[in-house]
């Protein structure tokens, strides 16, 4: 099948995860106690605002209709109204979409690169100190919750060394870079504005590598098995046979096909970092969809979570599309398959 | 005349943690400058491990050469260390294994893992290198080479992945090739085709041959001279037709017998009571006395010679050292 066929499968299945993703936050949604008209005109208001605000809202119809309203909506862009700010869902994700998008590809850009050197590492230096070192820091990285980390590197690197920023995107008293992608280390490049440019590296530092740490963790480790795996096989003996110099058969030989594994898991890896900032936001008072969304479940602002539930399936899905996409070119034996 | 290839009582161990296993047991054994000897054997006897201590290839981890020397052209590689060995493979020795299915990167095209070896040990440019590949692809007389060089190894047969491993082997100019059963995991009908090919190319380029082998059928056709390997010892080696048609050694008379037309594998030795020895605990004397009929007392003390009993033929048996 070739690739525009293949894309256009995924976006036909896309849809279809879409409309099961709305299907299951919207029941959830409707299910969970509590009554958003409620938390919007206050306790003290009395039963006939109540359900004149239930009526403005659309609450007082069937639960299917409701849904049939919000389909209805979502296929003409519109994502409904969030309850806290009574701004547009869409208008809300749109502005603190960047942000997110910033924090996690730093993470991801963190674990992956990190991650895939630690694993060439403990496997061309098998059982020894690197190795083990390596070993115990993956195994801090998987078991260590995500708030508890950080906490402490806030505690540590903010507060008592005071060498990095503990929270937000940039300095208070820096102006923002001048919007073209939203994401401000780009945008100050683009613009060639030095100060922002650093002040927001420097604020990324904290957030990214605790959320990355888990995923380099894994990475590291998984990159490490199958680099030894892939260093018993055959063409390795071969190339050794061949008088081709061992480093050589390892960034060469070796790391392109032990690749081949990790690069699935690093599709996965980034629905779990989006994930991951919801807390990593919080904690480090990054104004991005993650602490939208938990200041909206505090107040049952459903239609903006349900707007960031879907916001993060069409990302997930999209990346994994991506992943299928370079295939091919790391496994040639992958192509035409698909 | 000098001996491309002079190995010297060569000792190899295995150490685990049931302890030192002594795999290779003193083996002695000159190749000769163009020629194409064979090296049969049970599995197990340590055929392929002769030819990987011969290019430093042995598991680091665990195995030792544990005395003995290897000469190469008079020099000695034994104790060489990684770099150096590094420069010899490929260029002066080179190596083709039994399993040509994934003895190939499946990541790269064949260009890129042709031309990667004559970039390495001839510093030719990328150019050069294609167009030298592309001639030695046809050489070992594979069709349309230009195309099959932009091809993955996954997208070849068996047999067409080992022309395309001898290629390479052969490309830098090698005095010695080192054929590990280079025929066995093949389809039949393909396995006489390959050893041809061996044949002619090395000869037409003068590299000497190492041909690792079960099968005694192929080394009646191809082979000039023959050693037999037995529980890391060579038993017995000389022209192939002494050797076959007058055996000396009792486990090579055993082999012939349990083979009676020359062209089938061997096979366990049914015919042979008993078993091929624990290399941990080894027997006494010649590893092949439990099993031999016409063993005497001291075959379980001491360890025969490899001793000549005719003009370059030798043969490790005290009942034959009488000869001498
Ligand atoms: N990786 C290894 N670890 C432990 N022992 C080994 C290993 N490779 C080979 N041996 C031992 O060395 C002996 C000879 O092996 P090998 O040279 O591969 O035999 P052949 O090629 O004749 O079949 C085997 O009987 C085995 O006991
Ligand atoms: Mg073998």
């Amino acid at each position: 099948m070739n690739t525009s066929k293949f894309v256009a499968k995924r976006l036909g299945q896309l849809v279809l995860v879409l409309l099961g993703v709305t299907l299951v936050t919207f029941l959830v949604s409707h299910v969970v106690p509590g009554d958003p008209a409620r938390m919007l005109i206050g306790q003290r208001a009395d039963e006939q605002t109540l359900a004149a605000m239930r009526h403005a809202m659309g609450l007082d119809k069937p639960v299917w209709i409701q849904y049939l309203n919000y389909l209805w909506g979502l296929i003409h862009g519109d994502l409904g109204t969030s309850i806290r700010t009574q701004r547009p869902v869409l208008n809300e994700l749109l502005s603190f979409f960047p942000a997110t998008v910033e924090l996690t590809l730093f993470a991801m850009g963190f674990a992956v690169s990190i991650g895939i050197l630690l694993g060439l590492l403990s496997a061309t230096f098998r059982d020894t100190l690197t190795d083990h070192a390596t070993r115990i820091l993956a195994i801090l990285g998987v078991s260590t919750p995500l708030f508890w980390l950080g906490l402490m590197a806030l505690l540590l690197f903010y507060k008592y060394l005071g060498w990095l920023p503990g929270s937000g995107r940039l300095d208070p008293l820096i102006n923002p870079p001048t919007h073209i992608t939203g994401l401000y280390v780009v945008d100050s490049l683009i613009s060639g504005d030095w100060i922002a440019l650093k002040s927001s590296i420097l604020h990324l530092i904290l957030p990214s590598l605790c959320l990355g740490y888990i995923q380099l963790a894994t990475i590291a480790r998984l990159v490490r098995a199958s680099m030894i795996e892939v260093l018993e096989l055959d063409y390795i003996k071969t190339a050794l046979a061949n008088g081709i110099p061992r480093s050589r058969i390892i960034y060469r030989h070796a790391l392109r096909n032990a690749l081949i594994p990790t690069v699935t898991i690093i599709g996965l890896t980034f629905g779990e970092l989006l994930g991951g900032a919801i807390l990593t936001e919080t904690i480090f008072a990054w104004p991005g969809m993650g602490k939208f969304v938990v200041d909206s479940i505090s107040f049952l602002d459903f239609p903006a979570i349900m707007g960031f539930t879907l916001v993060v399936a069409t990302v997930y899905v999209l990346i994994n599309m991506v992943v299928d996409l370079l295939y091919p070119i790391l496994d040639p034996q992958i192509k035409g398959v698909h | 005349m000098e001996p491309l290839l002079k190995i010297k009582d060569l000792h190899v161990d295995f150490l685990s943690y049931a302890g030192a296993a002594r795999a290779l047991n003193g083996i002695d054994l000159d190749l000769f400058p163009g020629e194409f000897l064979g090296l049969v054997g049970e599995s197990g006897s340590g055929k392929s491990l002769t030819a990987n201590s011969v290019l430093g290839l042995l598991p680091l981890k665990n195995a030792a050469i544990a005395k003995g020397s290897i000469l190469f052209e008079g020099e000695e590689l034994v104790g060489k260390s990684e770099r150096e060995y590094q420069a010899l493979r490929g260029k002066k020795i080179s190596m083709v294994f039994q399993e040509p299915m994934n003895a190939l990167n499946p990541a790269f095209k064949i260009g890129s893992q042709v031309t990667e070896i004559l970039k390495l040990h001839q510093g030719v440019t990328a150019k050069k290198a294609r167009t030298e590949a592309v001639s030695w692809l046809a050489r070992v007389r594979i069709p349309h080479p230009e195309e099959i060089m932009n091809v993955y190894p996954f997208e070849l047969s068996g047999g067409m992945r080992q022309r395309v491993l001898l290629a390479m082997a052969l490309s830098c100019g090698s005095k010695l090739l080192l054929a590990d059963e280079p025929t066995t995991a093949l389809d039949v009908s393909i396995q006489a085709q390959i050893l041809r090919l061996i044949r002619d190319t090395t000869d037409s380029l003068g590299t000497s041959v190492l041909l690792i082998t079960h099968d005694l059928a192929v080394v009646a056709q191809t082979c000039q001279r023959v050693a037999v390997m037995y529980s890391g010892n060579i038993v017995e080696s000389g022209p192939v037709r002494k050797v076959l048609r007058q055996p000396r050694h009792p486990y090579t008379k055993a082999l012939l017998q349990a083979l009676p037309h020359l062209d089938g594998p061997i096979k366990a030795l049914q015919s042979i009571p008993g078993t091929v020895p624990n290399l941990l605990t080894p027997p006494s004397g010649c590893r092949f006395h439990p099993r031999c009929s016409v063993a005497e007392k001291r075959c379980q003390a001491d360890r025969p010679k490899l001793l000549s009993v005719a003009e370059n033929h030798y043969v490790a048996c005290w009942r034959e050292s009488h000869h001498v």
